[in-house]
């Protein structure tokens, strides 16, 4: 696959020197504009989803509760749908690469958190979903109370649905939890380059010019 | 015109007890239920779709029956999440196609003028006496029926044992009728 890279020439007339150069595409310097719609909409949505999560949780249980638990389960679908899409497109469109000059350990500690991000991301509604299916009550679940989205069939018809439900609801909330743990590193990395390194790693995933 | 008034009066009361045949009219008629979910948020709904066959005379009580047939498949609470609960296995497993049966066998009359029907409600299976007091007006040859009554679910099964407590969905349903018929 090749990778173009426009730096500046995709600049026309009549189109803003700030946001000149950027594609849809990723290229070798900067994220697309899809890669950042991706990122940063996922960012609200895995943020909010999980503090609902959190006050939800905290409730008595009652109209309120039933009402967020709802949008909770919208929000987790619309999140792994987004996830996957985001994947496929990923997959279509390397990344640019890291900076030069980073230590090998900070390598690691970039990929890690990258790929541990994106293996949460998919699984923490996944585990949510299976907490659902699984639940005894059995409550169908209607994205934004419109669309009818399935339970994962083999696990209501499973013995014991109590102790699988507890089982998963914790899965759910140790992972959301370390997804959060790993979304604070991400931020402190992208805070370090910018202030620290003073290289354009945050800001080749905002729509502004390189400073480079 | 007195005297055809008398005429009829004596004509009803020299025909035997023949109680009349009501067709109802389903387009001003409606089944409507209403319960409580979590914290005592009431909803209403409605079946869409029941038969009736009523046999009834104020001068013939005792010849007088009703029989109602209620496709549980016809809920509409205005509320997809909830209308697909309804129609659950747990609750009135409408995909079984089992209609929902009122048998009145017996009606009786109130100081106050109004009626009560008392008969059986079989529901998934179950039985158990129903008594649904009414209010009814005829005019002409057509009556208008209104009445109410209150179920408990968990005499039915309804809710399983998953909803047996009544944390989630509470345990007594009313069950209202208005009912418009022509003879």
């Amino acid at each position: 696959m090749t990778v173009n890279d426009p730096g500046e020439v995709h600049a026309g007339s009549g189109v803003s020197p700030v946001t000149a150069g950027i594609g849809w595409r990723n290229t070798r310097r900067r994220f697309g504009w899809v890669a950042m719609a991706f990122h940063w909409l996922m960012a609200v949505g895995i943020l909010f989803t999980f503090g609902l999560g959190l006050y939800m949780h905290s409730l008595e249980v009652g109209v309120e509760q039933f009402e967020l638990y709802q949008l909770h389960k919208s929000l987790g679908v619309t999140i792994l749908l987004l996830a996957v899409l985001r994947l496929v497109w990923r997959l279509f469109n390397p990344v640019p690469p890291l900076p030069p000059g980073m230590a090998g350990w900070e390598r690691g500690l970039a990929h890690f958190s990258h790929y541990g991000l994106y293996v949460l991301m998919l699984l923490v509604p996944v585990i949510g979903w299976c907490v659902v299916s699984v639940s005894p009550l059995g409550l169908p679940t209607f994205l934004y109370n419109q669309v009818e989205w399935p339970h994962i069939p083999f696990l209501t018809t499973i013995e014991n649905k109590e102790a699988a439900e507890a089982a998963f609801a914790e899965a759910h909330e140790v992972m959301a939890w370390i997804l959060i743990f790993l979304f604070v590193l991400h931020l402190a990395g992208a805070l370090k380059h910018h202030f620290i390194s003073k290289d354009d790693t945050l800001r080749r995933m905002l729509p502004t010019k390189l400073a480079e | 015109m007195k005297t055809i008034a008398i005429a009829a009066l004596a004509l009803t009361l020299a025909a035997p007890a023949m109680a009349a045949d009501w067709t109802v009219d389903k387009d001003k008629s409606h089944l409507t239920f209403a319960g409580t979910q979590t914290g005592g948020k009431t909803f209403e709904g409605e079946f869409e779709r029941f038969d009736a066959t009523i046999r009834f005379d104020p001068g013939d009580l005792a010849g007088s029956s009703a029989r109602v047939e209620v496709d549980l498949s016809s809920g509409n609470t205005h509320d997809k999440q909830r209308d697909a609960m309804m129609a659950m296995p747990v609750w009135l497993d409408a995909k079984s196609g089992e209609p929902a049966v009122f048998e009145a066998t017996r009606f009786s009359r109130q100081a106050d003028g109004s009626y009560v029907a008392d008969g059986t409600l079989t529901l998934k299976g179950k039985s158990q006496p129903v008594s649904l007091p009414f209010t009814l007006d005829i005019e002409g040859d057509t009556a208008h029926a209104t009445g109410s009554t209150v179920l408990n679910r968990g005499a039915f099964g309804l809710g399983g044992t998953e909803y047996a407590d009544g944390k989630y969905v509470g345990l007594e349903v009313t069950v209202s009728i208005d009912i418009t018929a022509t003879r």
